[in-house]
C-alpha cells in the first residue's frame, strides 16, 4: 500500500488504461498512448468490449471532452476555463494521463511564477565550476514535454504575471525554446501539447493577452446542469475519498449529499430546485467542489466522533462555513433562506434545527 | 420503390438538398413518360413561372379562396426543393406533368363543411380530426404537422438529423433508384408504428391520398410508358396499397368546391424556417442553401472527402465574413484551425460529414474563446439567412401590387425582409412624395411601413420603419377590392370607413392621415362629414377629443400647403359650442371623469391658444371664468381654470393669490381644498420650477399660513407633491432653499452651449424674417 496521499491520475487508474489500451485498434496520433476514443473512453467511462468497466473521471456534456480532446489532436493548445470548483485542473490531469502517460509535466502557476520557470533555469554550481553547458541546465516541465513529445500543464494560468504568460506565445507558435547562451534550440517532438486551466471568478486575476488567447482553443467547463449530474458528482468524490481515508462505507449518506447539493444549488440559482421561488444568492461561489468538501468534512466527524452515519448536525457546521464567506451580508441572507425555505420544508427540519444551533 | 413495374414512387423530404439531388438523378435514369408531384393541381398555372430562368427563390404560390380572401394557402419553394428540381426536369425534357395533390379548391371548401358542421352542431364536443382542421391551415406540402418520420428514420438510425442521415444514404449508393426502394420500405414500417402508437390516423390525409390514387389510376390509363410519382415519403406507403376504386370513391365523395385563384409572391428565408411556424419548414434554411450549392459546384467524379472539405471550408469562410462585419475579429489562421478542429471532431464521432452541431462547437472554442454568444449572430444571419425571392417581371400578379411595385422603383425604395429605419426630409421632394406613399398604405392597412421617432424634432422630419413580409402579399389581396392603383384604393377605401364612423374625433383623426396622405377629394368627403357630424349631436367629450386634433390639422395643412379653410371653419363653430356646454358639466363629477375632464380642458387650451384668433378665444375665456367664478365646479377643473386664466393674463398674480387663499381657506372641505389645489398645479412640478411667477404665488401663500393652519394643511400638501419624481422634489427643494433665487436659470448656464445656440438663433432669425441688426441685440 502507497503511502502518498494522492497518487497522479496515471497511477491511480493504470489498470483502466492498460484495459483500454488493450482493446483500442483506433488510429492513434503520433506518440498518444491511446488513440482519441480511448481518451475519450478513459475520461467520460464505459464497459470495454472485454467487458471491463472504466469508471467516469468527468460527470457532464460528453461533446466537451471530445472538443478538448480534438484540440490536442491538431496543435492548438487546450484552455480550460470556467469558474472555481468545476473540474478544469482534473479534467487537465486525466486528459494528460490518458494521452501521454504523465500528467505530471506541470507549471503551478502563483504571482511569483518566473520566466525561468516556464523555459529553463540554471543549475548555478555547475554553471560556475564548468561553465555554460548543456548539464548545467536546469529544464523547466514545459522544456522536458516538449523534448519526449508530451502533454504539458499549465495550472493557474491567469495569476501568473503577463508578461511571464507571454513566454508562452512563441512557445505555442514555434515550438521550440531556444538557448541563446549555448546557441540552441530545444525543438517540440510530435505529441507536444499544452493544456492550460484558469478561472475566470477569482480577484486579483491577470487578465491574459488576446495574442495569448488567439494561441489556446477555448473550452468552458459549465456548473453541472442538473441536481441529479451535480449529486453524481458529488458521491463519485465522496466514494473516492473515503477509500483514501480509508472511513467506513457510509451507504446512508446520499440522502444527506442530495440535501448539501440542493442548498448549493438553490443559493447559486437564486431559486429553488422546484423553481416555484426566489432566493437572494450569497457571495461565494459554492461550485460543487465545495460541496464536496462540506460532505467530506461531514463524514469524518461522523467517523470520528459521532456513530458513524452522516447525520444532520455533522454538515451543518460545514456548511454554513462554507456559504456565510461575507458574515454580514450572506449571514442575513443564510437566515432567511432558513426561515423561509428549509424550515417549511418536509423531513428538512434537523437540518434546520442543526443550523440554527451553530 | 416500384409497383407494377411502370410506377416509380420517389419519397422525398420536402425542401432536402439530399433529396432534390437523389430526385433529379432518379428521373435521369427512370426517363419517364409523366411525372406526377404532390402539390394542388391548381398550382400548374404557376409552373412556368417557377421554372422561368430570372425567378429568384425563395417564392412561394399564393393561392387563396376568391370570395374570402382570409382563407388562403402558400405552398413555399426554395432552390433545393425536389419538387422544383422534378419541375425543371419535365421542362428540360418535355415530360408531361401533373399536380396531383388534393386541389386547394377541395382543401377549403372541405374546411369550411367542417366549420358548418361546428356550427351547427355546438353543442356536441367535435372530434379531434374536426378541430384540428378548422385551426390549422391545410398544408398539404407538410408531412404530418411537425413529425418529420424522415427524422424519425434518422434516429432510428442513430443519426440527430434527417437531413445527415439521408446524405449518408444517398451517398453510399452510386444512383438515385436504390435510395428511394429502401425510403419506401423504412417508411412503410415507421408510418405502421407511428400510426399504432399515436392511434392518429387523418382523415384529411386519407382524402388527400385517396385523390392522389385517382389521379395515379388516371395516369396510368392515360400512359402506357412509366410514371414517376414525387410526394413526401410519408405518402408512399399509402400510394402503393392496393385500395378498391370505389372505396376511394366513396372517401371523396361530397366535398364542396370553392372558387380559387393562385399568384407567384416572393417569399424569405426566414419564412422558410421552422421557427416561422412553417409546418414543412427546416432548422437552418440557410445551411441547406449552402450544402446545395456545393452540391453545384462539386465535380461528380470527385470524392466525397473533397465535397466535404468544401463544404466546412467554404461554411467557416462565410461565419468568419459574418463575424468580422459584427466587429468580433476572426483570424485567418481560427479559421483554418476551426476547419480542422470541424473534420477531427466529425472522425471523432465517426460521422461522414461534420454539420452545425460540430461547426458550431469549433466556432466558439476556436474564433470566440469558448463564448457561445456570437452564434446567435450566425443564427440569424446564416443558418437561417435574409434571402429575399423575386418573381420575374410579366409574371400574373395583382393590378394593385404591380402598380406598388412601380412606384417602389420610382421612389427609389427597396423590399428588404429586413427590418429598416427609413429618416425623411419632407422639405426634399423625393422623400415627400415617399412620405405620401407609406401614409396612402397605412389608410389601406398595408403595413410595410411603420411610422416610428425620429432622432431629430421638428415638423419637417419623419423617421418610418420598413420590413417586407412576405404574408402583406395577402393584404394587397384584401386592398384590391378598392382600387388598381395605390391612390385609387387608399381614396376609396377611406370614403368606405368615413361613410361608417360617427365619431368626430376618429374622423378628424382620418382626416390628418388623409392630409399626410394627399387625397384631396377624400379630403373635401372628410370636411363634409365634420362639418355635418360637428353641427348635429356631436357629444362635448367628442368635440373636445377633436379640437386638438383639428387644430393640429390646420398647422400641418399649411405645411402640406393643402386648403384648410374648411377645417377653420369647422373650428370656428366648434369652439363656442365647447365653450357653451362646458360651464354646465363640471359639477357632480366623481374623480376620475373630472380629472379626465381637467385634462381634455387644459389640451383644448393649448390648441386655442395655438390658433390664436381673438375672437374665438373670448369664448373660450368667458367659459373659463364661469367655470371659475361658479362656486359648484369641481376642485380639479377649478384648479385648472384658475391657472390657464393666470397663464393668459386675464388673472393678474394678486388675483390668482386671492384666489388661492379664498379656494384654501378654512371654510372649504380637505378633500375640495387638495383637489383644487392638485388641478392648480398640476402638470407637473417642471411648471412649478421654471414659472417664478406661479411660484412666488405659492410659495407666499405658503409663508403666509399660520402655524395650526399649515399642520392642517399639511396632509393636503403632501398628497399633491408625492406625485412628483425624486428629481423634481430635489430640484423644488433646492429652488425653496434660495428663496426666490432663480436655480432653474442657473442650472442652465452652467453647461450652456454657445456654438448650437448660436446656430438656433440664425435660423430663428430667418424663421422670422427679422433684421440681423436688431437679432444680434
Amino acid at each position: 500500500m502507497s503511502e502518498e496521499l494522492r497518487l497522479p491520475s496515471e497511477l491511480l487508474f493504470q489498470e483502466e488504461i492498460e484495459q483500454i489500451k488493450s482493446v483500442d485498434d483506433k488510429p492513434r496520433p503520433s506518440s498518444w498512448e491511446l488513440s482519441p476514443w480511448g481518451v475519450e473512453q478513459f475520461v467520460m467511462g464505459a464497459t470495454l468490449s472485454s467487458g471491463f468497466e472504466v469508471s467516469a473521471k468527468y460527470i457532464g456534456n460528453r461533446r466537451l471532452i471530445q472538443i478538448a480532446i480534438a484540440t490536442l489532436v491538431t496543435d492548438r493548445a487546450l484552455l480550460l476555463y470556467g469558474l472555481p470548483g468545476t473540474a478544469k485542473s482534473w479534467v487537465a490531469e486525466n486528459l494528460a494521463a490518458a494521452i501521454s502517460g504523465n500528467s505530471q509535466l506541470i507549471v503551478q502557476g502563483t504571482a511569483g511564477t518566473l520566466e525561468t520557470d516556464m523555459r529553463y533555469n540554471w543549475n548555478y554550481a555547475k554553471l560556475l565550476q564548468e561553465g555554460p553547458s548543456e548539464q548545467a541546465i536546469v529544464k523547466s516541465p514545459l522544456m522536458r514535454a516538449m523534448e519526449t513529445g508530451k502533454i504539458a500543464r499549465v495550472e493557474e494560468l491567469t495569476r501568473i504575471p503577463a508578461e511571464v504568460q507571454d513566454t508562452l506565445i512563441t512557445l505555442l507558435s514555434e515550438k521550440n525554446i531556444s538557448i541563446p547562451d549555448l546557441d540552441i534550440s530545444i525543438y517540440a517532438q510530435k505529441g507536444f501539447n499544452l493544456i492550460a486551466t484558469a478561472n475566470n471568478r477569482d480577484k486579483g486575476v491577470n487578465e491574459f493577452s488576446s495574442a495569448l488567447k488567439r494561441r489556446f482553443n477555448t473550452v468552458i467547463l459549465p456548473l453541472p446542469s442538473t441536481l441529479e449530474e451535480e449529486v453524481a458528482i458529488v458521491k463519485k468524490r465522496v466514494a473516492d475519498f473515503g477509500e483514501t481515508l480509508e472511513l467506513p462505507e457510509l451507504p446512508e449518506s446520499f440522502e444527506e449529499i442530495k440535501r448539501v447539493v440542493t442548498v448549493f444549488r438553490e443559493l447559486r440559482e437564486a431559486k429553488t430546485v422546484d423553481g416555484k421561488e426566489k432566493v437572494k444568492p450569497t457571495s461565494g461561489t459554492l461550485s460543487p467542489a465545495e460541496a464536496i468538501s462540506v460532505v467530506n468534512n461531514g463524514i469524518a466527524l461522523s467517523a470520528h466522533f459521532g456513530d458513524g452515519q452522516l447525520q444532520a448536525h455533522d454538515i451543518a457546521s460545514s456548511l454554513v462555513g462554507a456559504i456565510v464567506k461575507d458574515p454580514e451580508k450572506d449571514q442575513v441572507i443564510w437566515n432567511e433562506y432558513l426561515d423561509t425555505i428549509i424550515k417549511p420544508r418536509k423531513g428538512w427540519s434537523d437540518l434546520y434545527r442543526a443550523c440554527k444551533d451553530i | 420503390m416500384l409497383v407494377k413495374d411502370r410506377v416509380y414512387l420517389l419519397g422525398i423530404r420536402h425542401h432536402g438538398p439530399g433529396s432534390a439531388f437523389s430526385v433529379t438523378k432518379a428521373l435521369q435514369e427512370i426517363q419517364p413518360d409523366c411525372v406526377l408531384i404532390e402539390g394542388p393541381a391548381e398550382l400548374e398555372s404557376a409552373v412556368p413561372w417557377l421554372c422561368h430562368e430570372s425567378t429568384k427563390f425563395p417564392v412561394s404560390v399564393l393561392t387563396y379562396n376568391s370570395k374570402q380572401v382570409a382563407q388562403s394557402c402558400f405552398y413555399p419553394f426554395v432552390e433545393f426543393s425536389p419538387e422544383l428540381q422534378a419541375l425543371r426536369y419535365c421542362g428540360e425534357n418535355n415530360t408531361q406533368l401533373k399536380m396531383f395533390d388534393l386541389p386547394v379548391a377541395m382543401q377549403m371548401g372541405r374546411e369550411n363543411q367542417l366549420i358548418e358542421q361546428a356550427e351547427q352542431a355546438p353543442d356536441k364536443e367535435p372530434d379531434a380530426e374536426q378541430s384540428t382542421a378548422q385551426t390549422q391551415e391545410p398544408e398539404p406540402l407538410e408531412l404530418i404537422n411537425t413529425l418529420d418520420p424522415i427524422d424519425l428514420l434518422a434516429k432510428a438510425a442513430g443519426y440527430d438529423d434527417g437531413e445527415r442521415w439521408w446524405e449518408t444514404l444517398v451517398e453510399s449508393r452510386q444512383n438515385g433508384l436504390p435510395v428511394f426502394t429502401a425510403v419506401g420500405e423504412a417508411m412503410a414500417a415507421a408510418r405502421e408504428a407511428i400510426e399504432e402508437q399515436s392511434g392518429a390516423h387523418s382523415e384529411y390525409n386519407a382524402i388527400r391520398e385517396a385523390w392522389m390514387r385517382k389521379i395515379l389510376r388516371a395516369s396510368l390509363k392515360e400512359h402506357n410508358g412509366k410514371i414517376a410519382v414525387v410526394c413526401g415519403a410519408w405518402h408512399v406507403p399509402a400510394l402503393a396499397a392496393e385500395v378498391k376504386v370505389k372505396d376511394d370513391n366513396a372517401t371523396l365523395k361530397g366535398i364542396a368546391k370553392v372558387p380559387v385563384h393562385t399568384t407567384l409572391i416572393p417569399w424569405t428565408s426566414q419564412r422558410m424556417s421552422l421557427a416561422s411556424g412553417y409546418g414543412a419548414g427546416l432548422r437552418h434554411p440557410g445551411w441547406y442553401q449552402h450544402i446545395w450549392q456545393c452540391y453545384q459546384a462539386h465535380e461528380v467524379s470527385d470524392k466525397e472527402q473533397a465535397l466535404h472539405r468544401l463544404l466546412t471550408q467554404s461554411w467557416l469562410g462565410k461565419v468568419a465574413k459574418t463575424l468580422r462585419a459584427q466587429k468580433i475579429d476572426v483570424s485567418t489562421a481560427s479559421v483554418i484551425e476551426s476547419a480542422r478542429l470541424v473534420e477531427t471532431l466529425a472522425a471523432m464521432r465517426e460521422i461522414a460529414m461534420p454539420s452545425i452541431p460540430e461547426f458550431n462547437e469549433a466556432i466558439s472554442t476556436v474564433m470566440c474563446f469558448g463564448d457561445a454568444t456570437p452564434l446567435k449572430l450566425i443564427e440569424r444571419d446564416l443558418l437561417v439567412g435574409n434571402l429575399m425571392g423575386k418573381v420575374p417581371e410579366g409574371a400574373p400578379k395583382l393590378a394593385l401590387k404591380e402598380e406598388f411595385d412601380k412606384q417602389v422603383k420610382s421612389l427609389r425604395l427597396k423590399l428588404s425582409s429586413e427590418d429598416k429605419q427609413l429618416e425623411l426630409d419632407l422639405r426634399k421632394p423625393l422623400d415627400l412624395q415617399r412620405s405620401v406613399f407609406f401614409h396612402r398604405l397605412l389608410l389601406l392597412n398595408i403595413k410595410w411601413a411603420a411610422k416610428s421617432y425620429s432622432s431629430s424634432r421638428g415638423t419637417f422630419k419623419e423617421a418610418w420603419k420598413l420590413q417586407w413580409l412576405p404574408e402583406l402579399e395577402l393584404d394587397f389581396v384584401s386592398a384590391s377590392i378598392f382600387g388598381s392603383t395605390v391612390e385609387n384604393a387608399a381614396s376609396a377605401s377611406t370614403v368606405q370607413q368615413l361613410e361608417g364612423e360617427a365619431q368626430l374625433n376618429k374622423i378628424a383623426a382620418l382626416l390628418k392621415q388623409l392630409l399626410f396622405a394627399e387625397l384631396p377629394g377624400v379630403i373635401d368627403v372628410a370636411i363634409e362629414k365634420l362639418h355635418d357630424r360637428a353641427s348635429v349631436e356631436a357629444d362635448l367629450d367628442d368635440l373636445m377629443a377633436s379640437l386638438p386634433e383639428l387644430v393640429e390639422i390646420s398647422r400641418y395643412g399649411n405645411v402640406r400647403k393643402s386648403d384648410v379653410e374648411p377645417v377653420l371653419a369647422v373650428i370656428h363653430s366648434v369652439i363656442p359650442r365647447i365653450s357653451a356646454r362646458l360651464p354646465s358639466v363640471c359639477h357632480s363629477l366623481d374623480e376620475d371623469p373630472a380629472r379626465a375632464l381637467a385634462v381634455a380642458t387644459e389640451q383644448c387650451d393649448h390648441a386655442i391658444a395655438l390658433l390664436a384668433v381673438e375672437q374665438t378665444s373670448e369664448f373660450w375665456i368667458t367659459a373659463l371664468r364661469k367655470i371659475l367664478q361658479q362656486g359648484s365646479s369641481h376642485g380639479f377643473i377649478a384648479g385648472k381654470c384658475c391657472r390657464l386664466l393666470m397663464e393668459h393674463q386675464q388673472l393678474g398674480a394678486e388675483e390668482t393669490a386671492d384666489m388661492m387663499q379664498y379656494e384654501l381657506s378654512q371654510g372649504s372641505s380637505v378633500e375640495r381644498e387638495s383637489q383644487w389645489l392638485e388641478g392648480f398645479i398640476a402638470g407637473g412640478a417642471t411648471i412649478l420650477i421654471h414659472d417664478d411667477v406661479l411660484w412666488n404665488i405659492v410659495d407666499e401663500w405658503l409663508r403666509s399660513q399660520s402655524s395650526d393652519r399649515f399642520i392642517e394643511q399639511l396632509p393636503i400638501l403632501r398628497k399633491c407633491f408625492a406625485q412628483f419624481s425624486r428629481e423634481e422634489s430635489a430640484q423644488l427643494l433646492n429652488k425653496a432653499k434660495h428663496g426666490k433665487k432663480l436655480t432653474a436659470v442657473h442650472k442652465l448656464q452652467q453647461g450652456f452651449d454657445y456654438q448650437t445656440a448660436e446656430k438656433a438663433l440664425a435660423n430663428a432669425v430667418k424663421l422670422l424674417a427679422l433684421n440681423v441688426e436688431s437679432a444680434h441685440e
